[in-house]
Parts: structure tokens; sequence; C-alpha cells
């Protein structure tokens, strides 16, 4: 007698992405993108930089977040071939009104990542490395431990398409994410 | 040489990258304004004047970059209709910055200046780049290039821009000290949204978030409702949305819910909103971060929309009304804050439960008005204390609400197609009392 197999059964777990050692992705995430604002800051070295940060400049913060935005990019894409592209976005309302507000440090970086379809394994990859980043970051600040420093929505093709959620941002004529990272 | 490699893989139109498929904008537009035309029974003469922009200006703007090589990045300038006043519209960098982009934006602004009747048409530019791959001095250079070449179309009674995409008060300083500077006179009139300091409005900050506060406020008399006894969410705490909560619990409205992007929070009783503004100045975007208070619960984004209120604010991202949530929303009354935040077929559900709907071209208008007062400060060389600029602005927004309310139950038709109505409506008659030149 053949036992009727429920489809959840035969269903099989995505294997889980562990990232190989997400300290020190995250150590490096953050050298590289202390390196990139130190490029575009034409400051000396990586302690130039911290000064900066620390002295809470806007601009130095606003490099340093888009170096680890193309990181996180980079990392997230090479490590799940799912990963189609990365973007920023700017989260807030009006255009016109995000140049009117005040420059903030310890905001978010808000990501959205393209993939091909949605998975736990990804999901639990980049809870993994927020969580590194965000003790990473806090610790080079010398600041209380930030819980988290991404803001990371991932959307698929189906959602670009039919405008769903944040796939309705590449269609978008307010709200423009900028490519950090593409297959 | 890496570097030089790495920047040009980075630019739209010269690396790898694919650009991301994207609708056609500027189409998307053209069926509005086909649409609106249909509905009012325009003079196809003056349709297909607001069909085509008035003048489109193509720049290739070279930058000497820090590391000594010559960019040469694309930029436009484009005035869709002069007809109501001079040209006024935003300057955006982005690397998909696209001529029918800007086409479709400049249209845009023309119809939101007349929906609030102030004199401009509509405009906007924008220069093809990644700020971000951009040091500071290279964007200075970029700004002071891109504005030298399209001198020969803006000016303080032709074309006035604004901040955009990835700009800012800074650029709009060196736009009008380039201007300046090559005129020999001082032209700070040439822009908005400059800093306080160099002839920009008081109230400029506010001034997106007091306007949605302000159409609510005439939204809740219409419909008969008490402020006090009126429960309002927000979606977004950034500048406008925390801005408008302030202001409405100022009023005497009860705000229950508000939220960043990282959910929010909910107190049935009212949330006490100035030491919410105070956890979220000093936690950006990290507004449920540690924040405790009685009587005050944890919620997501999704709960915050169809949460149990008599006003819903959408004042983040676009969309945030979709298809699927359309039918849960409990709010009799939505006031669009950030701009799309309803899809098109949420619109349609909304309008079939009968929720009424402000649109962003109206709710938002707030900042373009200040933006206005700003240039009418700087051709006056006299500036107005923040109280006048908000009692003006009032004034304009309550008449610019009441036109369109009227208009649209003239009509029978939304509030959204009636604003769109109207604004089409009061170009077309600019355009037939000008008549057409020679």
């Amino acid at each position: 007698m053949t036992r009727q197999v429920r489809i959840a059964e035969v269903e099989r777990k995505t294997p889980e992405l562990l990232l190989p050692d997400a300290e020190s992705t995250a150590e490096t995430v953050i050298n590289q993108a202390m390196e990139f604002c130190a490029r575009k800051m034409r400051l000396e070295d990586h302690q130039a930089v911290l000064k900066h940060l620390q002295q809470r400049d806007a601009t130095s913060y606003k490099y340093c977040c888009y170096g680890i935005a193309r990181h996180v990019g980079d990392s997230l894409g090479t490590l799940d071939q799912n990963v189609k592209a990365v973007y920023t976005v700017d989260y807030d309302a009006t255009p016109e009104d995000i140049c009117f507000a005040r420059e903030e440090q310890m905001t978010l970086i808000h990501l959205i990542v393209w993939v091909e379809r949605k998975t736990s394994a990804l999901q639990s990859l980049v809870e993994g490395l927020d969580r590194a980043l965000a003790g990473a970051f806090s610790r080079l600040l010398g600041l209380d431990r930030l819980k988290y420093l991404l803001d990371v929505q991932i959307v698929d093709d189906a959602d670009v398409e039919k405008r769903v959620g944040y796939g309705a941002m590449f269609s978008s004529l307010y709200h423009r994410p900028i490519k950090v990272w593409e297959r | 040489m890496e570097r030089l490699l790495e920047d040009i893989v980075a630019t739209p139109g010269l690396g790898i990258r694919e650009e991301t498929p994207r609708t056609n904008l500027w189409d998307t537009v053209l069926e509005l304004l086909d649409h609106v035309a249909m509905q009012l029974e325009l003079d196809p003469g003056i349709h297909s004047i607001l069909r085509q922009p008035e003048r489109e200006l193509t720049v290739a703007v070279p930058v000497m970059m820090d590391e000594g090589y010559i960019r040469v990045f694309t930029g436009y300038r484009i005035q869709h209709s002069s007809a109501r006043g001079p040209c006024k519209g935003g300057i955006r960098y982005h690397p998909d910055v696209d001529l029918d982009e800007v086409r479709a934006l400049a249209a845009l602004m023309t119809l939101k200046c007349a929906v609030v009747n102030i004199p401009y048409g509509g405009a906007k530019g924008g220069v093809q780049c990644d700020p971000m791959q951009l040091s500071e001095n290279e964007i200075r250079r970029m700004t002071r290039r891109y504005t030298a070449m399209i001198m020969p179309i803006i000016g303080p009674k032709r074309d006035i821009p604004a901040p955009d995409v990835n700009t800012n008060s800074q650029t709009m300083a060196w736009i009008a000290d380039t201007v300046s500077m090559l005129t020999g006179k001082t032209t700070l009139e040439i822009v908005t949204g400059k800093p306080v300091a160099l002839g920009g409005s008081l109230g400029r900050m506010e001034a997106t978030g007091r306007g949605v506060a302000m159409v609510t406020h005439e939204l809740l008399k219409r419909a008969g409702r008490d402020l006090t006894e009126t429960t309002v969410a927000v979606q977004g705490y950034g500048n406008v949305g925390s801005a408008a909560a302030t202001i409405l619990d100022h009023m005497g409205c009860k705000v229950t819910a508000v939220s960043d992007v990282n959910g929010g929070l909910w107190g049935p009783a009212g949330l006490d909103i100035a030491s919410g503004n105070w956890h979220g100045a000093n936690h950006p975007k990290r507004l449920r971060e540690g924040y405790q208070a009685p009587g005050v619960e944890h919620i997501s984004n999704a709960e915050l929309l169809t949460s149990a209120v008599d006003v819903l604010i959408p004042a983040a991202l676009e969309h945030q009304i979709h298809a699927r949530n359309a039918p849960d929303i409990r709010a009799r009354m939505i006031v669009e804050g950030a701009n799309g935040p309803t899809s098109s077929e949420a619109d349609e559900i909304l309008q079939d439960r009968n929720i009424i709907v402000v649109p962003d071209i109206l709710a938002n208008a707030g900042g373009v008005v200040v933006s206005y007062f700003e240039w009418v400060q700087n051709l006056q060389f006299f500036f107005w204390e923040e109280e006048e600029v908000n009692r003006n602005l009032k004034r304009i927004m309550v008449n610019s609400f009441e036109k369109v309310w009227d208009y649209s139950h003239e009509q029978r038709v939304p509030l959204r197609v009636g604003a769109y109505m109207l604004a089409v409506d009061k170009v077309a008659r600019a355009i037939h009392q000008r008549g057409v030149f020679p």
C-alpha cells in the first residue's frame, strides 16, 4: 500500500547560507567603507576618517554608509547566487523635503536587494551580517551597542513587475534607488 | 587607472551595468493629461500644447575630477509650461536621470503649481551621475559648470530651480553664487531652497508637513468632525511626517500611531508626540528602539496602515497603500503626505469604500508654496517672520483645498481627479487668454 505523501513533507528545506565569519566580514566591510570615505574626502587614513565620524561630521558618515552599502551588496552577492542586484534608497516622503531634513548620524542604511527568489537563507544571512556590522560599527565609534545598522528589503521579479512594496521603487518618479552592486 | 575604470564602469551608458527596467514615465504623464483633457473636453490645440514641453536643453558637463582627469556628465533642463508664470522645479542628481523622466516631472510641476494657484509654470532638471561616487569638490565643480550651461534658459523671471533628489541647500547656494559671479550682480532669487543665511525662507523645513496638517484640518471641518475627537495615524516620521504629527497634535487631534521604517508606536489614548519627537531626534529611523511609555505598544508599518483611526497620513514611500491592504484600511480619510503613496488599484478600492483621499498634488504642496515665498522675499529684498510665512501658507493651502473640494463635488469626481482637472483647466485658460504668439 502506498502512503500518501503531502507536498510539505517532501519539500526540502532551503539550505541555510552561513556567513563564513560574520565578524571578520563586518570588519572588512567597515574597513573598505572607511577607505572609500578617506578617498572621497581626501583624508589621509582611517584614523582621520574616524576623527570625522566621532565629531559627528555628516559628510563622512554619508560616505561611510555608502561604502558599507556597496560592500554589503558585494558580500550578499558573493554568498548568495540568488541576488541579482543591490540598491540604496532614501526612505522619507518627498525628495524635496529630504533636502531640508537635518543631516543625521546613526541613521539606518536602507538597501533593496533584488533576488531571483526570496529565501529564508538570505534573510538569515542579512540578519547575521547586520548584527555583526552594528557591533563592529558601535565598537569603532565607542557607542552603546547598536541593535542594527541596516534596513534591508528583499524584492523579487514579481514585486518589481507588479510594483508591490519596495518593488515599486524601481519605476518610481520620486524615490530613486541607486544601484550599488550587480551580478 | 583602476579608479578611473571603476568610475567609468559605474557610469550609466559607459560601463557594463544594465539599466534597471523602467516604465516610460513620460508616457504615463501623457496618459494622465489625455484622460483629464477628455473629461474637460479641452480644446485640441491647447491639449497638444500641453502634450509637449516648451523647451528642452541637454548639456554636456565636463568636470575636472580630483585625480586630474576629465569626465563629461549629461545634464538636462526642461521647461514644460510657462503659461502661468516663470517655470519652477527641482534639479536632481541620479545615475538614471533621463529626458523622459525630467519631462514627466516638469509637467507634474506645472500641474502642482496650478493646483495651489501660485504663479509658476513647471520645469525640472537633472544631471546623470552618482553623487555618492563624487567628492564634494567634484559635485561643486559639476554644479557650477551645469549652472553655467543652463544659464541661457534660467532666471528669476524665466525658470527658478530648487533642490530635488540628491541635491540640497548647499547645491542651491553654489548655483546662486555661480549666476551672481557670471552676471556681476547678486542673484539670490535665481533658486529657492537656499540656506536661511543666504536668502532662504524661514518655515521652509516644516512647510510640507505643516501644509499636510492644514489640509487635514480643512478636511475635518468639511466632514463636520471635531478635531479633539479625531484620531490620526502617521506613517513615516521624517521631515514631513513628524511635522504633520506635531502640528496636528498642537491643533488638538489625538495622534494615536506613528511609524518609521522599522515600525511604529500605537497608543489608543493618544501618543505623547513631544516625547516621541525627542526620542526620534536621538534615535533617527529607530523610533521603536528603546521607546517605552504607559499604554504604548509597538506595531508594524502594516498594522499602522490598517489601524482603527479616523485619518491616515501616509508620509513615507510610494505605493504603501496597494490592492492587498486597501480593503483593510479602517481610516475614513487619507491625506497623502508622500508622493504617490496609493497605487491606482488601491485608489479604486478606496473610492468604492467611500474613503476620502486628499491627493499628494494638493496635500504635500506646502513645500512648493513656501519656495514661492522665498522667491517673493528675495525679489522684495525683504524677509518675513516665520509667523507671516505660516499665515500666508495657511491662506493658500485652505483656499486651494476649498477650490479642489468644491470643484470635485460640482464635477462629481474624486478629489484626485478634481485636482488634476482644476489644474489642467487653469493652465489651459492661461494659454487661451495669452493667445498663441505671434
